[in-house]
């Protein structure tokens, strides 16, 4: 029954149809009924959907009969492709001994598929090349294989042309999913060692979550034991998705299911713990999961201030289904009380509030986002300072070092050029520029973090009409001179405005920042004082001047159920609004601060 | 004591007009065909004669509003009142207005509305100025406001509203305080003065919008505002709503009932009822709305909107609040069961501390409140 396992991955860059072929590859085994289908269905989440990205990886089991006649169980664990989410990629490629490497016939590979693949290549998977998208007019199959082998040492020979969207070449890559990827190995005859590759809470079975059998087996009603933490607990459910739960009595090394064991507390099921047997324990857990480290903070407070508990609660369940995300309380003078959290990048951030809001039910604000630095303090002492408004003052400073990344950028040679402007304005640094193929070039750049949080890569896409692709890693510290902006509003300052910035961009962030504000702050009953100051220096004010004119002149029978909606309108507007003293703010306007430099 | 019934008022609407102005985006249609308004005529009286069982309260008010209800034959008009009175019970007082339109209306027809039971004029002058009513897309020019006013005196009217507009694009201070005091000439007991209002799709904004025209910023538009208001004060008039101010015992009754959440009685295309509970309208096109009639399907009125008590209420302090004296807290207890210090507190005690709202036997708005009403009045909406 082992050898007739197969567990794989799918890496694939953003948009070359990784989702698509997903979906192939259930309807063609017969997982679903025509009925069932719907685009993307392994991204759960709507915000998936809306976004057409993949954020959080689902498990699926299916089943095919090979053409050598056997039924095979092949157990496929999507990824996403977004550069903040490649620890999801690490996490679901440990479960796997294979993965299909899914390549744009018109784009090529991209660096973040780059990185995916070489980290596949160092779990020794098997990797299975496949050229999508082969029906569209700018394909170009030939070339593109040429390009992977050129680049991954993959045989050309070997890589499969297909196209997901017409159904075209599926059979073909389960078939080599069949031939080529080699059945799990572990023994099910030694102890029990499972590995938790994610979880989820649910409100009715508790924690739910995600695991692999490495070795031994694991029943319906067994004793377990969560090796890091040593607490046992009695398995109520098991089972498989195919791709809806399927309960089943037991999962056998090699396979992959479900686990619910009435956990009621969150933190007790770590993904990338290994579960054990309580009574007849294993004597060593399984390689984890490399810790993975937020590099972006940001403050998230709750609109209405009672609802911080609520909020306190909602994040203690997300991050049982995210394990990056870290928080700790803290309060603002501005904002009243909430959470610092990490994350691993803008776009998880946007993601996790937008999950928090939706699936908690909570209104949210997030404050500007900013990097973790490293001050020396002129007693000598270091500290790390991740919320700006705790930014000690300049006094006190003798050194401040912020974050650095190796950023790797591939793009066509004809956009050399403008790729390295862009990097020149980012305060980066040139470390090298290599040929991949005549036409293909990857540049590397030390970046400061700061910089390419927010808009780095937009302007990247626009500089390169969507040919670049990035990816990059934290390579240390250096240090930096940087200063803490502030904003005042009538003169008092806004503590979740602060940001900090290069000393030469201040002025000209300064200004910016407070025209913004101007722009976003609406008029309101007194003139609002917008002030931008480094220590008690005003470089930069604006004012928004007050409220003249809201009126309805006529309002009369025929049109008072009109005249009503428009200020049911204005009244859900101010809604969204945060008082800051007598000033009304517009909640994303924290976060909008940091989208400045984008708008030049 | 008998108690005295709740005013309800009658709204008849007349959709024609000669062409549509450039500033409006209301339901009328720019035609002149006698034979449509004898039909349309008949429409009406039918449907006056259908619906009496939905309002069987003594009417107050008849209000002839458009489109422009002066482009039809004074005999018309006549008949159309001569049905309301035989099919609904007139209260001891009647206040019966008729818009009508400098450039339609000729000294017979006003005289033939007296005899007919008008007794109250409201005439859309808008400007006494010729550049103005060519801006606007006004039929009419300064000489035919002028003479429709001294044909409303000469033929007996004693009670005039005139409407003006202001804040036109390029329209200076004087400008405005001109048409203010060419309108104080002829002391009519009530003047409407409104701020136009660019409507996105209208001739007019487009042309803002395409940069021909640049319209007033909101702060000159605020000074006109309070100018009017200190213009028309010093000449005797009371400031009793946004918009809107008469001599004593001057207002008008028919518009009162809006602000008061009354009934009223919507008849003809884009006429909007009220029950007390229920809003609806008479849908257009107006031949949908005629054979609907024609082929007695009362069912085609589209509901707009059923008030429950809480919204009822809210809606009564909306409108109420938009009246210069408020609302009276004893009556709106009455009325409603709630005190209004209790159910909107924070509400009312945040706009009482930044000075827009003023409490004592009535809520109401502060002068200074009137031009950013909308802060307030949005804050009250269900």
């Amino acid at each position: 029954m082992q050898d007739r396992i197969r567990n794989f991955s799918i890496i694939a860059h953003i948009d070359h149809g990784k989702s698509t072929l997903a979906d192939r590859l259930l309807q063609i085994t017969g997982a679903l009924s025509a009925r069932e289908m719907r685009e993307q269905f392994l991204d759960k989440m709507d915000l998936e959907r809306e976004k057409g990205i993949t954020i959080k990886l689902q498990p699926v089991r299916l089943n095919y009969t090979a053409r050598d006649g056997q039924t095979y169980i092949l157990n496929l664990i999507d990824t996403p492709g977004h550069v903040d989410f490649s620890y999801e990629v690490s996490r679901s490629l440990a479960a796997c001994e294979g993965a299909l490497l899914v390549v744009d016939a018109s784009q090529g590979i991209e660096a973040q598929t780059l990185a995916n693949v070489y980290m596949a290549m160092d779990m020794n998977l098997e990797i299975i090349g496949v050229v999508n998208k082969i029906d569209l007019p700018g394909a170009e199959p030939e070339v593109v294989k040429q390009e992977m082998e050129d680049v991954l040492g993959l045989d050309k020979q070997e890589i499969i042309p297909i196209s997901a969207k017409l159904g075209i070449g599926i059979e073909e890559v389960l078939e080599a999913i069949v031939a080529r990827i080699p059945p799990p190995k572990g023994d099910p005859a030694e102890k029990l060692r499972a590995l938790i590759f994610d979880s989820y809470f649910d409100p009715y079975k508790g924690a739910i979550s995600y695991i692999r059998v490495d070795s031994g087996q694991l029943c319906k009603g067994d004793m377990i034991r969560m090796m890091s933490s040593g607490k046992d607990f009695e398995v109520t459910e098991l089972g498989v998705l195919s791709p809806f739960m399927t309960m089943v009595d037991c999962l056998k090394a090699g396979e992959v299911g479900y686990l619910a064991a009435a956990i009621k507390n969150v933190t007790d099921t770590k993904v990338g713990d290994t579960i054990t047997s309580a009574d007849n324990p294993a004597l060593s857990p399984l390689e984890g999961y490399q810790e993975v480290k937020p590099v972006v903070f940001c403050g998230l407070y709750p609109l209405e201030n009672n609802d911080f508990e609520r909020l306190r609660d909602a994040l203690e369940k997300l991050k049982l289904n995210d394990s990056s995300l870290v928080y700790e309380p803290e309060s603002s003078d501005a904002l009243g009380l909430g959470f610092r959290c990490g994350f691993l990048g803008l776009l998880h951030l946007e993601i996790v509030k937008e999950r928090l809001e939706r699936e908690y039910d909570l209104t949210l604000m997030a404050t500007a986002p900013s990097v973790v630095y490293r001050l020396v303090l002129t007693d000598g002492s270091e500290i790390s300072v991740r919320n700006p408004s705790r930014w000690p003052d300049p006094q006190r400073i003798e050194k401040v070092m912020e974050p650095y990344v190796k950023a790797s950028i591939m793009v066509p040679n004809d956009y050399v050029g403008t790729v390295m402007e862009l990097c020149q304005e980012k305060r980066g640094q040139f470390l090298n520029m290599e040929y991949l193929t005549p036409h293909r070039v990857v540049l590397s750049y030390s970046l400061p973090l700061a910089e390419i949080l927010v808009d780095f890569f937009d302007g990247l896409k626009s500089r390169t009409r969507g040919y670049a692709s990035l990816d990059y890693d934290l390579r240390g510290y250096e240090v930096s001179d940087l200063v803490k902006l502030d904003i005042m509003l009538n003169a008092e300052t806004v503590d979740a405005l602060s940001t900090i910035c290069h000393k030469d961009k201040a002025y000209y962030r300064a200004r910016a920042l407070a025209e913004k504000l101007r722009k976003i702050i609406p008029r309101q009953l007194y003139e609002v004082a917008i002030q931008a100051s480094i220590g008690n220096r005003v470089i930069a004010r604006e004012s928004v001047k007050a409220l003249r004119k809201d009126v309805l002149a006529k309002c009369y029978g025929g049109d008072i159920t009109r005249k009503k909606k428009l200020l049911e309108k204005q009244k859900e507007g101010k809604k969204r609004m945060k008082q800051i003293g007598k000033v009304e703010v517009p909640r994303d306007a924290f976060m909008s601060v940091m989208e400045i430099d984008s708008e030049k | 004591m008998r108690n005295k019934p709740d005013p309800m008022g009658i709204y008849i609407h007349i959709p024609f007009c000669l062409h549509k102005c450039y500033y409006c985006d209301f339901y009328s249609l720019p035609l002149i065909n006698p034979k449509l308004y004898e039909e349309y005529t008949r429409c009406l009286i039918l449907e006056l004669s259908r619906r009496t069982s939905e309002f069987p309260f003594p009417f107050t008010s008849i209000y002839f509003g458009g489109g422009t209800p002066s482009l039809m034959e004074f005999g018309q008009i006549a008949r159309i009142i001569e049905a309301i009175y035989k099919n609904y019970q007139p209260a001891s007082e009647v206040e019966v207005s008729i818009e009508v339109n400098p450039a339609t209306v000729t000294r017979q027809d006003l005289i033939e509305y007296r005899r007919a039971g008008i007794n109250r004029l409201s005439i859309g002058i808008q400007s006494f100025a010729d550049e103005e009513l060519k801006l606007l897309g006004r039929m009419h020019n300064a000489g035919q406001a002028i003479e429709c006013l001294e044909w409303a005196g000469q033929t007996g009217y004693d009670n005039i509203n005139v409407d003006l507009i202001y804040g036109l694009p390029g329209q200076s201070q004087d400008d405005w305080l001109s048409n203010l005091r060419k309108a104080a000439i002829y002391y009519p007991q009530h003047v409407s003065a409104y701020l136009l209002q660019l409507e996105p799709t209208t001739p007019l904004a487009l042309k803002i919008a395409a940069g021909e025209l640049t319209a007033l910023d909101d702060g000159t538009e605020s000074d006109f505002y309070y100018l009017t208001r200190d213009f028309l004060h010093n000449q005797g008039y009371q400031h009793y709503e946004i918009s809107n101010f008469a001599l004593a015992g001057y207002q008008c009754r028919h518009n009162l009932i809006y602000w008061n959440v009354g009934s009223y009685l919507g008849i003809g295309v884009g006429a909007v009822s009220f029950d007390g509970r229920q809003r609806s309208l008479n849908s257009p096109p107006l031949e949908a709305y005629m054979s609907s009639i024609f082929d007695e399907d009362l069912n085609r009125r589209s509901v707009l909107e059923i008030l429950d008590s809480g919204q009822k209420m809210a809606e009564a302090v909306v409108m109420g609040l938009r009246l210069t004296k408020g609302i009276n807290r004893d009556e709106f207890k009455r009325r409603f069961g709630v005190d209004l210090l209790v159910g909107y507190k924070r509400i009312i005690d945040n706009f009482q501390s930044q000075g827009l709202l003023k409490v004592d036997s009535n809520i109401y708005l502060t002068p200074r409140a009137y031009f950013i009403s909308n802060q307030v009045l949005s804050q009250f909406v269900s």
